[in-house]
Formats: structure tokens, C-alpha cells, sequence
């Protein structure tokens, strides 16, 4: 689905990634797991084509590396950024229709953009009793939602989450996670990108570990989590000394 | 309606009642009016249509222009130019404006856009400081400091539009079709591209939006308002001259528009009128006019920035919230 090889990124000057490869498989969550300065945003607005970069990123077959942010959505690799990027003076359903746009061809009949929306609103429930109200005045887990869904009623092929879980409470975190799952269960790939190291082991299926600019580690999810070394740097869990 | 929220599209109708009264209230004008103050009312409504076109730029798409008075001019200049060289008529000279000026701030778009925010702000001073030289210095097309006189009337058949209630009537027939269109916009896929791209670029972007493309095609539909605009101008006074077209009246269209409110065309409405009457009510108090402006400006950013508008719908909000607790006290 979505292939990246030896991708180099520049700020300026300033080399924030220094060579990383990585897949995702067409029906798998992947989490890419890494401390504050890491570059896991850098190697998300790469892919989406926000920073400019060299290598090759490959997206269903077609080169993607020099094509303009709004193309790349339009080839239906839409990203969600990090913190909550809703449109507060639009209302959720007009944010919602917003979405549509990254749909190529055709515009969609209205018909057919009411399907999507039903589609999203059985999803998130929440977001149907909201549909009239201003973005802004939705709660953070609320306005998270909808960044989500606003991706997906442009029929993401392939949807990437930069840190969903940023400043909500645990409960909320816990429930759209259980969302995450469930998008991918519908038959949408995810590339979710969290500083929450155990949590996003535990919906992934594969991770990769990035430090510093380059991918130190990387494997199924279910040995990463038991990985001294992962355990260690992410999961709190201190090596005893006299073991 | 509760705070926070707005029907989305579903309140066209409301919309239409207000503007068609406003229309057929404002159709009574020239039954009160002298033709002095007539002609006052036909520029103050030339003037709201390049306020609207500042509408659909900074409240919409969220972009600041100080060249608006230039592409007002440039239309203006279109009109004459076709009707006196081209002998061309009167429908085709205005459709012309239109178009053209439109399809010339979408070009410059394309340039302008590169830069973001505040630059494309400044950019645009640049812009409008050149169109100034160009009306001012091009004598083959806009008879330079002379000017161009002798624009007939506008016609239709062989109706001319030539005392001052006719004139009336064709720019406020004008003004209703194009605040019309303005919701039509803002209803449209179209217009919710400019509202994302004004509330944040980057997310826009995400979503597919061409941030560029789709800026200029906002400059360009404010280049079309400040066309029609132009050509109702040159039709209306007969007489072109470069020191109508300036940086100034650029500044009063902002001042405008934020006393009225970005929210909808109507705040663009009241902004107009009150700043076009009160130009000429406190005519004797001209050589204070800047201060007052300057003043104004600054207490209405203070006490109410969102305009005129903001406060009548911050205060009905109210109003409503009030009548909602009485009726759950009782």
C-alpha cells in the first residue's frame, strides 16, 4: 500500500530524518512509536507533502514524492494532524462536507454524500447530536472525532493519525481507540503515529520505533511490546538492577 | 438558536425574506430622496458591492486585500474603454468588465497567493499603489490625468438608464442578484473550501484543498463584485478620473465591512450605508473626518469586533437565553 524508502527531510538547513524506510500493508494498523523530537510528525507531513524531502514514497503504485499536499490527498492518503485541526466557524456537518472535496473525479451526488455521512454518524453517534453546532464548540475528544471522520468521508485508502490521544482524558483516548479499530476492521489501513507507546502496541498489529531521525527498531507489535529494550525507553518499566 | 450553533443550510429562506424586504423598502427610496442624496445612495450601493467582494475575500476565504479600488477601477476602465473604442454595446461593455477584471485578479492571484497572511497583505498595498500609477500615467487607456469623460448611459434596447432614479433602480436590482449569489456561494462546496482554508490552511490542505487555486478563485469572484461595480460606476457618473481609484477608498471598504461584521452580506450592507451617510451628514466636519475614522475604528475593535452584525446577534443570542430560562423558571 504505502512504501518509503531511504526518505531524507529537510527544515531549511536542519536534517530532521536521515533515511527512513518503511510499509504498510493494505489492511494492517502500523504505529510509529517515538519520544518528544523524535520526528514522527516530520515523517507524516513528508508522506503527506508538507516538508520537503528526498527518496521514494510509493502509495498504491504511484510515485507520490513530488506531488503537492492536495494531490496526495486526492489519491486518497489523507492525514490527520496533530492537534485537532478542525474548521471552528464551520458547523460539524459542514465540516464534514468539507472532506468530500478529497474525492477525485465525479463530485459526489448528494445522495451519495448523504451515505457517507450516515456511514460516519453510525460510527460516532456523538457527532449526529452535534450536527448543527459550531466546531469550535465541540469538546476535544468531539472535535478529535470529527478530524477523523472529516478524513473519512474522502474515502481514505489509507488514513494517517498524528496523535489522536493528545491532551483528551483516558476514558475518551480509550473509546477512540476502539473507533480506530473499528475503521480499520471496515477495511481502512491506519498509520498512527503516538507518543502513548503501550496503547498503540496494543491496537497495531506491526510498529516502528523512531529515534532521532532514524527507525532504531521495528516488528510485530506483540514481540515489540515484551522487547526489553522497548520496555525500557517507552513503557516505564525500569530493568532491575540485581536481576 | 442557542449559542454555538447555526443551521446550515437551511436558512436560505430566512435570508431571502430579510434581503427581498430590504429590497422593496429600498425600491421607496427615491420617492423620499432628492437626486442629491439619490446619487449619494447609488454610490454607497457601488461601494457595498466592493465591500462584498472584501466579503468573500477576508470573510470567507480570510484574506486581507488593500487592491480592491484598483480592480474597481480596472472594471470601471474596461467599461469605458469598450463602450467609447471598441463601440461596443452597453450589456456586452459591463459583461465584459466583469469577466475581465475577474480573470485578471485570478491571474494576479496565482502570483499574490505564493506569499501567506500579512504578506499577501502587503502585496498587495504594492498592488494597488501600482494600479494608482497606471490609471494615473496611461494616457492611451485611462486619458491619464484628464481622465475619460463622455460614458454614455447604460441601456437596454433602447431604454437608456439616464436620470437618477433609473440608474437607482438598475444598481439596486444589481445589488439584490449579487448578495442572492453571495449565499448561493456560501452555501456551495465551493464557499466551505474558503471557510476551511480561512479557519485553518494546513487542515485544508489535508483535506485536498488547493489552498492556492482556490484562493485565487476567491480573488477572482471579488475581482467580478469590484467589475460589476466599476462598470455601474462609470455608467452612473459619465466621467473617469484616477483620483477616485485609491489606496483610500481601499482602507474605507475594510473600515466598512469591519463595522458592519464579516459574518454575513447584510453586516456589508449596514457598514456601507452608515459610513456613506455619515460622509455626508458631518460634511462640515471634513477636515476631522480622518480622526474620527481613526478613533472610531479603534473603539469599535475594543467594544464590539465582530461589527454591528456580531452585536445584534450577540444580543438576540442573549435575548433568547433569557426567554429560555424564564419559560424552564416557570
Amino acid at each position: 500500500m504505502l512504501k518509503i524508502e531511504n526518505l531524507v527531510s529537510h527544515y531549511k538547513t536542519i536534517e530532521a530524518l536521515h533515511g527512513i524506510s518503511l510499509s504498510v500493508g493494505s489492511d494492517e494498523i502500523v504505529a510509529l512509536i517515538g519520544s518528544n523530537g523524535a520526528g514522527k510528525t516530520t515523517l507524516l507531513n513528508s508522506i503527506s507533502g508538507h516538508v520537503t524531502k528526498s527518496g521514494l514514497i510509493e502509495f498504491n503504485g504511484t510515485d507520490i514524492s513530488n506531488m503537492p499536499a492536495h494531490r496526495i490527498a486526492r489519491c486518497g492518503l489523507l492525514q490527520v494532524p496533530e492537534g485537532r485541526h478542525v474548521f471552528p466557524g464551520l458547523i460539524v456537518e459542514e465540516n464534514l462536507f468539507v472532506g468530500t472535496t478529497a474525492i477525485t473525479g465525479i463530485r459526489l451526488l448528494a445522495g451519495n454524500q448523504k451515505e457517507k455521512l450516515d456511514m460516519v454518524f453510525s460510527l460516532f453517534p456523538r457527532l449526529e447530536e452535534r450536527r448543527t453546532q459550531l466546531a469550535w464548540s465541540l469538546s476535544g475528544g468531539e472535535q478529535q472525532m470529527l478530524a477523523i471522520s472529516r478524513a473519512l468521508m474522502g474515502n481514505p485508502k489509507l488514513l494517517m493519525l498524528d496523535e489522536p490521544s493528545m491532551g483528551l482524558a483516558p476514558k475518551v483516548i480509550e473509546e477512540l481507540f476502539g473507533k480506530i479499530v473499528e475503521i480499520n476492521r471496515l477495511g481502512t489501513p491506519v498509520l498512527l503515529v503516538e507518543q502513548n507507546a503501550k496503547l498503540a502496541l496494543s491496537v497495531s498489529a506491526r510498529a516502528y520505533i523512531l529515534e532521532r531521525g532514524n527507525i532504531t527498531l521495528e516488528g510485530p507489535s506483540e514481540e515489540l511490546i515484551s522487547d526489553e529494550r522497548v520496555r525500557e525507553a517507552y513503557l516505564g518499566k525500569r530493568k532491575s538492577k540485581n536481576q | 438558536m442557542m449559542k454555538g450553533t447555526r443551521k446550515g443550510n437551511l436558512i436560505t429562506g430566512r435570508y431571502m425574506i430579510t434581503l427581498t424586504c430590504i429590497t422593496i423598502a429600498g425600491c421607496f427610496l427615491p420617492l423620499v430622496l432628492s437626486s442629491y442624496m439619490l446619487r449619494v445612495m447609488n454610490i454607497a450601493l457601488i461601494s457595498y458591492m466592493c465591500v462584498l467582494s472584501v466579503y468573500v475575500l477576508l470573510g470567507m476565504c480570510g484574506q486581507n486585500s488593500f487592491a480592491q479600488a484598483g480592480f474597481w477601477g480596472v472594471g470601471a476602465y474596461i467599461t469605458a474603454n469598450c463602450l467609447l473604442k471598441l463601440n461596443l454595446g452597453p450589456i456586452v461593455s459591463m459583461i465584459i468588465a466583469i469577466a475581465g477584471t475577474a480573470l485578471f485578479a485570478f491571474v494576479l492571484g496565482f502570483a499574490f497567493f505564493r506569499l501567506k497572511q500579512y504578506y499577501f497583505t502587503f502585496a498587495t498595498i504594492g498592488l494597488m499603489t501600482i494600479f494608482n500609477g497606471l490609471f494615473m500615467n496611461w494616457k492611451e487607456v485611462t486619458g491619464g490625468a484628464l481622465g475619460i469623460s463622455g460614458i454614455p448611459p447604460f441601456a437596454i434596447f433602447s431604454f437608456e438608464f439616464s436620470n437618477e432614479t433609473s440608474k437607482f433602480f438598475l444598481i439596486i436590482f444589481c445589488a439584490f442578484v449579487v448578495t442572492f449569489l453571495m449565499k448561493i456561494l456560501f452555501n456551495s462546496s465551493l464557499g466551505r473550501q474558503f471557510m476551511a482554508i480561512r479557519d485553518n490552511e494546513l487542515a485544508a490542505g489535508c483535506m485536498g484543498i488547493n489552498p492556492l487555486l482556490t484562493k485565487s478563485k476567491a480573488f477572482a469572484i471579488g475581482g467580478a463584485l469590484c467589475g460589476l461595480g466599476g462598470a455601474l460606476y462609470a455608467y452612473l457618473s459619465g466621467y473617469l478620473s484616477f483620483q477616485v481609484f485609491t489606496y483610500n477608498q481601499s482602507t474605507m471598504y475594510l473600515i466598512m465591512i469591519m463595522l458592519g461584521g464579516t459574518i454575513n452580506p447584510i453586516g456589508a450592507l449596514i457598514g456601507t450605508m452608515i459610513i456613506s451617510l455619515l460622509q455626508e451628514f458631518v460634511r462640515p466636519l471634513q477636515n476631522y473626518m480622518q480622526l474620527i475614522y481613526g478613533v472610531g475604528i479603534m473603539l469599535l475593535m475594543i467594544v464590539q469586533p465582530e461589527g454591528i452584525l456580531g452585536g445584534i446577534k450577540a444580543l438576540y443570542g442573549k435575548y433568547n437565553e433569557r426567554k429560555t430560562l424564564r419559560r424552564s423558571e416557570a
